[in-house]
């Protein structure tokens, strides 16, 4: 029987051992049938599960990977005590799902976001996501020439890379804060971070890659980057 | 995203659907060859029923221009919709491909 206040936890895919030693640990207790929890554990992740997980977490959405429940616990300790809606996955699973879509659309519906608003944050989240993919966590560094033969070199780096847990089981964090005016949106990888100085968001149009960055620009009213290049922080008129 | 190519009278047509993003560089390939391979001297891109495209679906479409370029066909961008609309614009494509309704 949950008390009334207490921070819960439902698990979604994950085994009952490792989901009873995540809630000991983070110091959450398993939520009753009534109430949605503050945290949703989940594993074996696809896009159906983590809508379901975004729809139905208060807080937070936290994957177990490699059924390390401390790893789990420790994120899922940190994102319930902070307000608004976090998901926190690995690498592989952030590359194998619709995450920013279905981020942002978890976030629209809380914020009554319009339809316009939510593309944009959308798009200005998943290029965010894809550079902390791909850059940061993967490691794959910028196309070289931009010819078409570099750009199939570069995905199969990126498919290769899936294949290596070093870099594929690395944490991916979205989350997301609000007031009445503004939503701010942090997206964290676990890579080595980059030289800041050396991100220029560029625009000139025959460019096949690096427009990321411009696009978010473009789209957020501010943008910063953080923690040496791995934690881009992003705020939008909602 | 998912794709289809006809050939027919002087035009290549490449009806692209969904959600073009990074992930779909396999099915890009597939496009690639069938423009380096075809003899129609326009490209024709039908994105209406595009619903997202990012910034490396972008790329893409620039490295099918650079492809038919090379052999002297132009790339024509049609039917954009909604987000696809305003990220080519904010790209200012519109010196790079014709751009039709």
């Amino acid at each position: 029987m949950t008390k009334l206040g207490e921070p819960t936890l439902i698990a979604d895919g994950v085994a009952p051992a490792v989901s009873e030693e995540v809630a000991r640990r983070a110091g959450l207790a398993p939520a009753g049938d009534g109430g949605g929890a503050l945290v949703v554990l989940i594993a074996d992740v696809d896009d159906e599960r983590l809508e379901r997980a975004l729809t139905a977490a208060a807080r937070a959405c936290v994957e177990v990977i490699d059924r390390d429940a401390a790893d789990a616990a420790a994120v899922a300790a940190r994102l319930s005590a902070e307000p608004g809606l976090a998901v926190s996955l690995s690498t592989a699973t952030g590359h194998a799902t619709e995450l920013a879509r279905l981020f942002v659309e978890a976030l629209g519906r809380r914020l009554g976001l319009d339809e316009e608003r939510r593309q944009a944050v959308e798009l200005a989240v998943h290029e965010a996501v894809v550079n902390a993919l791909l850059h940061g966590n993967l490691e794959v560094g910028p196309l070289p020439k931009e010819t078409v033969e570099d750009f199939i070199a570069h995905c199969n780096a990126v498919e290769a890379r899936l294949t290596d847990p070093d870099y594929a089981l690395r944490r991916l964090e979205v989350r997301a804060s609000w007031d009445d005016g503004r939503v701010t949106v942090v997206v964290a990888d676990a890579g080595p971070g980059f030289d800041v100085e050396s991100l220029a968001a560029r625009n000139e149009p025959t460019r096949k890659s690096g427009r990321g960055l411009f696009l978010i620009g473009e789209l957020a009213e501010d943008v910063a980057i953080e923690d040496g290049g791995r934690r881009l922080v992003m705020t939008f008129r909602r | 995203m998912n794709h289809d190519c006809q050939e027919q009278d002087g035009q290549l047509s490449v009806r692209l659907q969904g959600r073009v993003t990074y992930a779909d560089h396999a099915q890009f390939r597939q496009i690639i060859n069938q423009v380096r391979g075809a003899t129609a001297a326009t490209v024709v891109v039908d994105l209406a029923e595009v619903e997202f495209i990012d910034s490396a679906g972008l790329g893409m479409l620039l490295m099918m221009r650079d492809t038919a370029e090379s052999r002297s066909a132009s790339v024509v961008l049609r039917g954009a919709q909604g987000q696809v609309a305003r990220i080519i614009a904010a790209s200012k494509f519109e010196s790079l491909f014709a751009l039709e309704d």
